[in-house]
């Protein structure tokens, strides 16, 4: 057993988490927590936000549709004022759009954007606000390896990836005024129950197939919460701006 | 639980980002420290953590021709296993490509490309290293994927030791991850002359969301993904320069 490294400490801040009640958001929560933060945990799934509650200790569940904006900028500011002002901020809540160009259609499309890229903006939005978020913060977004490379009957998917990227880079620049750094992880394939949820859509014939894409294999939703958490922390206070690729060396082939 | 110190070779440990990454690293490895100069090294190695176990190994890795040799003899002699590889050693001269001579773009090229190819290659090899080798970072520079003028030679050095990178991680792959840091500017003894420009100092300033850097700010980078809380990442740039390569306002 090496050294184990402990540099990315997240003692005192308070941090807002989406999607923590399962995948990569809950692991973020788990090891966000055992790093020292205090959480306000923000899913729409509640019995899953419970479990994860119950290992984050001091931690605030947040039962919430991200998509509903009136809901999600008066639920978070309330919950603000009885917890304290945000340090950080790591909106890893989204959805999963398979469809061929022929069938996309226009509704579901648009839920997709609301929570993957809208809600991402929303909670800048919020967390720039002085009443909510502190100066010298991290903001961190979930993008994914798809929004740099292509892949059949993923249009809808894909786009709404990217947008947060280009938000990721347009408002590190804008918010840099106030400190605020604005970082953003892109996964590559992470076994979560998302994934499995695309995964129903393989061809049996293709199955294992998965594993194989990247040069690690696929990986843990811990190895994404392992960056976010970086990202969040102060030893990573000269990086902003940054798209950070988590993917087992996929986008490197 | 017994804590095993690994072996982790830092170049360019006698100054700058190379001095902050080993000093960082010397917490929770043991270390070999390469440079050109022997004095430095020692002042490198007393900055270090009391309890690594500190090696000196002096060598210009301009000269790429005696490396593999050399280096291999230095690796048997002192019987060492080495897990992870930071190459912080670079070559800067800032000259317009009609004052560029090919001896400044060899001596650039050998430091910042062919020593780190060779290094690796040394370090791969199982009859020199067994299956040791675990994680490597080559420090590149965030020029890498742009362009600016008088940076000819080490911007097309850093491209290539980007390149490199993604091979070695695709080939090296499961068992070595390998990625680059991608530095703005940091003020060290490589970069002396720029930062001694006052007026380059504050065009600089103005394009650095969270103004310029300093070395440790480099080395927390590093140590990240050296660990194995990096262990699905490899074959990636990871910028740290304060927003300057996202930043077109200036």
């Amino acid at each position: 057993m090496s050294i184990e490294y402990t540099p990315m400490r997240l003692d005192g801040k308070r941090i807002l988490v989406t999607g923590a009640a399962s995948g990569i958001g809950r692991a973020t929560a788990i090891l966000a927590s055992q790093l020292g933060a205090q959480l306000i945990l923000c899913d729409r799934n509640q019995d899953g936000l419970c479990a994860v509650a119950s290992e984050c200790p001091g931690s605030q569940s947040l039962v919430l549709d991200l998509t509903d904006v009136a809901a999600l900028k008066a639920r978070v500011a309330e919950c603000v004022t009885e917890f304290g002002k945000l340090d950080g901020l790591a909106h890893i809540a989204g959805r999963p759009y398979i469809s061929p160009l022929k069938t996309v259609d226009r509704d579901r499309f648009d839920d997709v954007l609301h929570l993957n890229s809208y809600a991402g903006l929303n909670l800048a939005q919020l967390f720039s606000s002085r009443r909510i978020g502190n100066d010298g913060g991290s903001i961190v977004f979930v993008s994914s390896v798809y929004a740099n490379v292509g892949s059949a009957a993923n249009v809808g998917y894909a786009m709404s990836k990217g947008a947060v990227q280009s938000m990721t880079k347009a408002l590190a620049v804008e918010l840099s005024g106030k400190k605020v750094r604005v970082n953003c992880v892109a996964p590559g394939f992470v076994q979560t129950e998302m994934s499995e949820a695309i995964s129903a859509y393989f061809d049996s014939a293709h199955e294992g197939e998965v594993d194989k894409l990247a040069p690690l294999g696929t990986g843990k939703p811990e190895d994404v919460a392992n960056m976010v958490c970086f990202l969040l922390s102060d030893a990573a206070r000269w990086i902003t701006g940054a798209i950070m690729a988590v993917d087992g060396g996929f986008t490197a082939q | 639980m017994s804590e095993i110190r690994e072996w982790a070779l830092v170049t360019g440990a006698s100054s700058g980002i190379g001095r902050s990454v080993a000093i960082e690293l010397s917490q929770r490895y043991n270390l070999v420290l390469n440079g050109r100069n022997a004095a430095r090294l020692e002042e490198t190695k007393a900055a270090c953590c009391l309890d690594a176990e500190v090696c000196l190994y002096p060598f210009d890795l301009s000269n790429v021709d005696a490396l593999s040799n050399d280096f291999t003899v230095f690796m048997r002699d002192k019987g060492l296993r080495v897990a992870s590889f930071v190459h912080c050693a670079g070559v800067s001269r800032l000259l317009p490509v009609r004052s560029t001579k090919l001896g400044d773009i060899r001596d650039t090229f050998s430091t910042n490309v062919f020593a780190p190819f060779l290094i690796v290659q040394t370090l791969a090899s199982r009859r020199i290293n067994g299956d040791a080798l675990k994680s490597v970072v080559f420090i590149s520079s965030n020029i890498s994927n742009r362009g600016s003028k008088a940076f000819a030679a080490y911007g097309a050095s850093k491209s290539g030791l980007d390149g490199l990178m993604r091979c070695l991680a695709v080939e090296l792959a499961p068992n070595v991850r390998v990625n680059s840091v991608l530095p703005g500017a940091v003020r060290t003894r490589m970069t002396e002359s720029i930062f001694a420009n006052e007026e380059v100092v504050a065009r600089m300033k103005s394009q650095y969301p969270l103004g310029l850097g300093q070395a440790c700010n480099i080395a927390d980078a590093v140590s990240f993904l050296l660990s194995d809380k990096a262990s699905w990442i490899t074959g990636q740039q990871i910028t740290v320069d304060g927003g300057a390569t996202i930043n077109i306002t200036g």
